[in-house]
């Protein structure tokens, strides 16, 4: 469960400071599928750096898993973001020099797992995600929508209680667009907490609550479904 | 994280950069191996210098007439000094010696070899460095009753007289005076040395002095040979004896016996091999100083490239110390793989200039292990900065990077 109370953000820029965030708060409850939609510099990707410990708030409270972020050190924040939180990135952010089994195995190395159990987990989220067969490949020698699955395998691969989603579908085109949007839809059936940011309404169509963000503030908050019971008791 | 995959991670990156990487070592390369090759050199000179040191004998020291100053035959070392001096040094003494030459001639149908004859006593095998090959050396009795014996060189045999077998025979030998004849005892064999002068159709061999004497009537000697059984104090020991003589010739403060010994030499040649070994090392240490700045400024530039990618290992979890890790490990084993090419390199540089300079470098392990370690330890040393300037990015801003 994430929840952001009194979130300011502000950039200083030399002599001019820009307020990205301006008192937000926000829930989200474990198991809900959330879009933040919003036009660019609503402060959307800020509030999604904040979710994802990428960045630190102005001040405020975040509260992650019972956590005050605030209150932790560097080294516990990297263990959030490696344990807690599993990222996809718009432009997929994977290391080119590696295989996309490499690339998946990386968080579990930080973590510290074994090479054994790291290539069992590994190529079970490649298969989940559809990618069995592009174990080897480099992500130079694969498909934009395949990048992105590669990256999704990558945020699966740690278990982590939420998974932060930062325009996933921006350089796809309209039919990998719903493939992907397919594979989010199914982990969050199966119990994951999502949070996705997107500038297109009909993409946050398909997920359970709306969050609608402009200068920085909250300006709609809309439930599409109720939170879905998970099938598997996966993830809390 | 754990070491292995760092130093996994640390070899790909390395290995994905090949050029750049080999471009990188130059300077260590350059400065370990020439350390290696110039301490090597070094070594095997200094080993070599003290081989031929102790081919001349340990310990040894001779003791002669000033030839620059007017000496009567009174004045010259004699018996009852060598009797003095054993008396008072006796424990100190491995062999003391009067030594006197006799230049004689071989003939052997058309042949002549010259055979230079050293009259010495009973104890000079205790000071010149030689093995007898078979017989014996020349013993009290052969002093004492002054036998004409002669312990010749296994070499005159070899060559000259081509059978080994001839102990207890005969040989004469032609002199100025007319002809001299001896038994021989014994066969020896000398390392062959740098400094001795060997032509291979001159051989020396050795008879008692009393022998000599009783040739010549002449009992008194301008040369002692001496060998100490301790090495202190062979300088001071030297000036008592002399001190000693002089006073047994009344001859005190006339400066007329003076004395020698190989320690100088080898101490100057210590010294100079040390400031030797000085010089190259402030030169060695300053190319490896350069070439840890090479490192740090490949580091640096590894670290601008691969922003983006650390900011992609912070998002999914690597701590500071995992990226600070990953770089000192990077520049930690490109700078050790520098010294070990390094090493290799000044191995074969100091084998090609033994040949031409017909020395055997000789090296230790314990200067490669140093020379390992000590690059290693540069590569963590420069390589701190660039490393602690990648851990510290903040994870933000280093995905933002283009």
């Amino acid at each position: 469960m994430l929840i952001l109370k009194n979130i300011d953000k502000i950039y200083n820029t030399g002599s001019i400071s820009f307020k990205a965030l301006n008192k937000v708060d926000l829930q989200v409850d474990s198991g809900d599928f959330v879009s933040i939609i919003g036009p660019s510099g609503s402060g959307k990707s800020t509030m999604m750096n904040i979710l994802g410990c990428l960045d630190r708030a102005t001040s405020g409270t975040y509260i992650l898993d019972g956590h005050d972020v605030s209150e932790q050190t560097d080294a516990t924040i990297s263990q959030f973001r490696n344990k807690k939180i599993g990222f996809v990135f718009q432009s997929f952010n994977l290391l080119p020099k590696l295989s996309t089994l490499e690339n998946v195995e990386l968080p579990m190395v930080y973590a510290g797992f074994d090479s054994k159990s790291r290539r069992k987990l590994a190529l079970s989220a490649l298969e989940k995600v559809g990618l069995k067969g592009k174990e080897a490949n480099k992500p130079t020698e694969i498909s934009g929508g395949q990048k992105q699955r590669v990256a999704i395998a990558r945020a699966l691969a740690m278990n982590p209680g939420i998974i932060l989603a930062d325009e996933p579908t921006g350089n796809l085109d309209s039919k990998t667009t719903s493939e992907i949007m397919g594979i989010f839809q199914s982990l969050n059936a199966e119990g994951h907490t999502i949070v996705m940011i997107t500038h297109e309404p009909e993409i946050a169509q398909l997920t359970n609550r709306v969050v609608t963000i402009n200068d920085g503030e909250i300006t709609n908050d809309t439930r599409l479904r109720p939170i879905a019971k998970p099938k598997k008791g996966l993830t809390s | 994280m754990r070491w292995m995959e760092s130093i996994k991670m640390a070899v790909t990156t390395i290995w994905s950069n090949k050029m750049r990487t080999a471009l990188t070592m130059l300077g260590i390369i350059i400065g370990i191996s020439s350390v290696i090759a110039l301490v090597s050199l070094g070594q095997g000179s200094q080993k070599k210098m003290q081989n031929e040191f102790s081919n001349f004998g340990v310990n040894r020291a001779t003791l002669y007439m000033n030839y620059e100053k007017e000496y009567e035959e009174v004045d010259m070392y004699n018996n009852r000094d060598i009797e003095s001096i054993r008396r008072i040094y006796g424990d100190q003494l491995r062999g003391i010696s009067a030594t006197s030459g006799l230049g004689t001639k071989f003939v052997s149908g058309k042949k002549e070899y010259s055979v230079n004859l050293s009259a010495v006593n009973e104890t000079y095998n205790n000071i010149d460095s030689f093995t007898m090959v078979s017989g014996r050396f020349l013993n009290e009795s052969d002093m004492f009753e002054a036998k004409p014996v002669v312990v010749m060189d296994v070499k005159f045999a070899d060559k000259v007289l081509k059978t080994r077998d001839i102990l207890g025979q005969r040989i004469t030998l032609q002199t100025d005076q007319g002809s001299v004849s001896y038994v021989i005892v014994g066969l020896y064999s000398k390392p062959k040395s740098m400094i001795a002068f060997d032509n291979g159709s001159s051989f020396s061999a050795y008879i008692p002095i009393s022998n000599l004497e009783m040739q010549t009537g002449q009992s008194s000697y301008e040369q002692l040979e001496i060998s100490f059984k301790d090495s202190s104090s062979i300088g001071s020991n030297i000036k008592s004896i002399n001190n000693l003589v002089e006073k047994r010739h009344g001859n005190i403060g006339k400066e007329m016996y003076m004395g020698y010994n190989s320690e100088r030499e080898m101490q100057m040649m210590n010294k100079i091999t040390g400031s030797m070994t000085l010089l190259v090392s402030v030169i060695a240490g300053i190319s490896l100083v350069v070439g840890g700045i090479g490192i740090m400024n490949i580091m640096l530039v590894s670290v601008t490239e691969r922003t983006r990618e650390i900011g992609i290992r912070k998002a999914i979890g690597a701590t500071r110390m995992d990226i600070l890790g990953q770089f000192l490990i990077e520049s930690a084993l490109v700078s050790s793989l520098g010294g070990m090419v390094g090493i290799a390199f000044g191995l074969g540089l100091a084998n090609l200039i033994g040949i031409f300079i017909k020395i055997p470098p000789s090296v230790s392990p314990n200067i490669m292990l140093i020379a390992v370690a000590f690059s290693c330890s540069l590569g963590i040393f420069f390589g701190i900065y660039p490393a602690n300037k990648a851990s510290k990015l903040n994870p933000i801003d280093a995905l933002r990077y283009e």
